[in-house]
């Protein structure tokens, strides 16, 4: 029984389109291999509008959190604070890099994009 | 070879459009006079820098020559932060404190940091200019030892005290629609689960009972309690995992519906379905499978025996309450098709299915011993989702039509309602405390709310708490004269039409909102607090433009780029100058408080 209420609660945690970032770059690229899917990085810091822009507006579009879980599992990396894995590079932040489930690189965005920009972002990379 | 990695390069720098740093920051130093030398920072387009990020300090603290004073020029508001938009002037001045002469060379580090509008916060840039200065004609600096050692402040001229911060408010609104949204999550289950158990009263149910009851019976005699029971719950998840199935199909399906659901016409559409499922709750027509197809699926099942069977017998049976419940489970499906959602169409149907199946396993147990006795009180259970459908199609349609007239529409269907459980029947016989006056005390009152509905409509409320404030002599003068006056958005789409509009309202203050229709934000905004009347009241003194992002176009990127806006939504304050007053920028949604105190707050 309390399986079942264990798995009913991992899927309604998935259910609503609050974005879900990994909690690390290593833990993503781990669950994008069991789930088949692409990480997409994000690296920003403090004092970003930018940044602030994608999270408050861009990620809490129903639409681009579910096109985002879709295809890829999200990490954030403040670049201040966290550990920098190698070839993550940014002139500045917001920078998105897109990776396969092995950590090979396979596109980047830099800065901020509205909704519709971010969301042709995404398709392009989620093939 | 060093060519072909330029190219690369600036071929890179032009895909992803936005410069370098070493472009968009080119600092200059300059000697201005004896005493002072004078930093410049050329800043690329849409490039901006942080206040206080910006320092100065002496490279060489020890040269005996040192930095008297540094002063810059002032900073302006960019969306609640100091900044630089243009170069800051900063002018240092010398001194020396020994006894130093003939051409020196001296080192300012600088370090900066800041944004391009378009997008891109740059990281934290530090440098040391050097520059050769004449010593011998410094001023002797008051030689004081501590002014050597440690670097002198920035003084800046004085700044007036900088708007509160905005982003704390925002991630307090945030935390909330969270908890809201994570509530209703939980609130879907459970209603789903509630509408399943209401579904296991109707009559639609009765076709799985024989199949059950036969299932059971199948298997032998002195079947005990407990195997029926996991007998019946196995029955009951596999016909759960029929209903989970066309839950994901909506959910998959539904995503592209969701634009679709904006159009006036796809939702008069599927109102009008609404009332057409509605109708047939009220039996005046039948949603069934043929009797054959049924009785022969009955008849199977007899023949049927082990736990597969009993899954293939719930599978199967789902199909055929299928049409019978078909209104409102097409209801439920609407609804998450709208949501989009394939997770939550599986888990609300897991929870309907498994609602309505939670009668089924008590009957399944006792193998038909209780089970619910047919009569009237099934049709009205049919009749409370009839109602509740048609409750359905009017909150649709009422997306697109006059408040008013979606209130008249609720209170028609009251006073239905009210009429048929009975509000004007005489109570039979000498019936004072029985069931049957309560029924008609309930129908009275919500005939009369139906009937105000209906008049409060009809004399314009929009407020169903409050139908009958038409009526009320002060609220009603208040009420329209103030929704006479109200402006409304002058709805635009490139740049010069907004300078059109700029130099056409010369002398009056210009309020414009960015805004798109794929921006859930800009809706809220829209609904919440551009509607609010209070916020209408104070909007008043502002012309109102809205600027038309939805095509994402390149005059949608161009208006965009030119006011350094990332996406909307977004919302811009211009002056009777018509010059942008930007410590008033707002970007994401606020609640009608808050945007009341911003415009209190504008100067």
């Amino acid at each position: 029984m309390s399986k079942i209420i264990l798995a009913l609660a991992v899927m309604a945690s998935c259910a609503f389109a609050e974005l879900k970032w990994a909690v690390s770059y290593d833990a993503a690229l781990a669950q994008a291999a069991k789930e088949k899917k692409k990480v997409m990085v994000m690296l920003s810091k403090e004092n970003c509008p930018a940044c602030e822009y994608m999270n408050d507006v861009v990620f809490e579009e129903n639409a681009v959190a579910n096109e985002i879980h879709k295809s890829f599992v999200p990490v954030h990396i403040d670049i201040h604070k966290d550990f920098i894995p190698e070839g993550l590079g940014y002139i500045g932040t917001p920078t998105f890099h897109f990776l396969d489930a092995k950590g090979k690189k396979i596109g980047r965005h830099d800065g901020g994009a509205n909704i519709p920009t971010f969301m042709g972002i995404l398709g392009k990379y989620k093939k | 070879m060093r060519l072909l990695l330029f190219l690369l390069f600036s071929l890179n720098v032009w895909a992803v459009g936005f410069l370098q740093p070493d472009e968009a920051f080119k600092p200059k130093i300059s000697v201005i006079d004896n005493n002072t030398v004078g930093i410049e920072i050329e800043l690329g387009e849409m490039i901006y820098l942080y206040e206080n990020k910006l320092k100065v300090e002496d490279a060489n603290p020890k040269d005996g020559i040192d930095f008297a004073s540094v002063t810059m020029n002032k900073a302006v508001d960019h969306e609640g932060e100091r900044v630089f938009e243009t170069s800051p002037a900063i002018r240092i001045k010398l001194s020396k404190s020994t006894d130093v002469s003939g051409e020196q060379s001296i080192g300012v580090k600088l370090s900066y940091q800041g944004c391009s509008s378009a997008g891109l916060c740059y990281e934290p840039i530090e440098t040391v200019l050097k520059i050769t200065i004449d010593a011998t004609k410094l001023t002797e600096g008051s030689s004081s030892n501590s002014s050597i050692l440690k670097a002198p402040a920035v003084e800046t001229t004085k700044m007036e005290v900088s708007v509160p911060k905005e982003e704390v408010k925002a991630s307090e609104t945030d935390q909330i629609a969270n908890v809201i949204q994570g509530g209703s999550l939980w609130f879907i289950i459970l209603s789903f689960f509630g509408f399943g158990l209401l579904l296991a009263l109707t009559p639609c149910v009765f076709p799985m009972i024989p199949i059950i009851s036969s299932v059971i019976v199948a298997q032998g005699a002195g079947l005990g309690t407990k195997k029926a029971f996991w007998l019946s719950v196995v029955y009951v998840l596999s016909m759960a995992v029929a209903y989970t199935i066309a839950g994901i199909l909506a959910g998959l399906f539904g995503a592209n519906l969701q634009a679709a659901f904006q159009t006036p016409w796809i939702i008069t559409l599927f109102s009008l379905v609404f009332v057409a499922l509605a109708m047939s709750m009220f039996d005046l027509f039948e949603l069934q499978i043929p009797n054959a197809i049924q009785s022969r699926i009955t008849q199977l099942s007899g023949k049927r025996s082990g736990i597969v069977g009993v899954a293939i017998m719930g599978f199967l049976s789902a199909l055929i309450v299928g049409p019978c419940v078909a209104a409102p489970l097409a209801g439920a499906l609407i609804y998450i098709g709208q949501t989009g959602d394939a997770l939550l169409g599986g888990v609300a149907l897991f929870a309907l299915s498994i609602g309505m199946g939670i009668p089924l396993v008590a009957v399944g147990t006792s193998a038909g011993k209780f089970m619910p006795r047919p009569g009237v009180w099934m049709d009205s259970v049919k009749s409370i989702f009839g109602v509740m459908l048609i409750g359905v199609s009017i909150w649709m349609i009422s997306r697109i039509i006059d408040e008013n007239i979606s209130m008249m529409l609720w209170g028609a269907l009251a006073v239905f309602v009210a009429i048929n459980i009975g509000a004007l029947e005489p109570i039979s016989g000498n019936c004072i405390r029985c069931p049957q006056a309560n029924k008609k005390a309930l129908g009275i009152i919500i005939l009369l709310y139906g009937m105000s509905l209906l008049l409060g409509g009809m004399s314009g409320a929009k407020d169903p708490l409050h139908p009958l404030d038409p009526f009320l002599p002060n609220k009603e003068l208040a009420v329209s004269v103030a929704q006479n006056q109200h402006k409304t958005f002058e709805r635009i789409t490139s740049i010069e039409e907004l300078e059109a509009i700029l130099v056409e309202n010369k002398g009056k203050k210009v309020m414009v909102d960015f805004y798109a229709d794929w921006c859930t934000a800009c809706k809220e905004l829209e609904e919440k607090t551009f509607s609010d009347e209070r916020v209408k009241t104070a909007m008043d003194s502002y012309v109102l433009v809205q600027v038309d992002l939805t095509a994402n176009d390149d005059a949608a990127k161009a208006i965009s780029s030119k006011y350094g806006i990332f996406g909307p939504p977004a919302i811009l304050f211009f002056d009777e100058n018509s010059r942008r007053i930007n410590s008033a920028d707002i970007v994401g949604f606020k609640e009608p408080q808050e945007f009341l105190k911003h415009l209190g707050e504008i100067k």
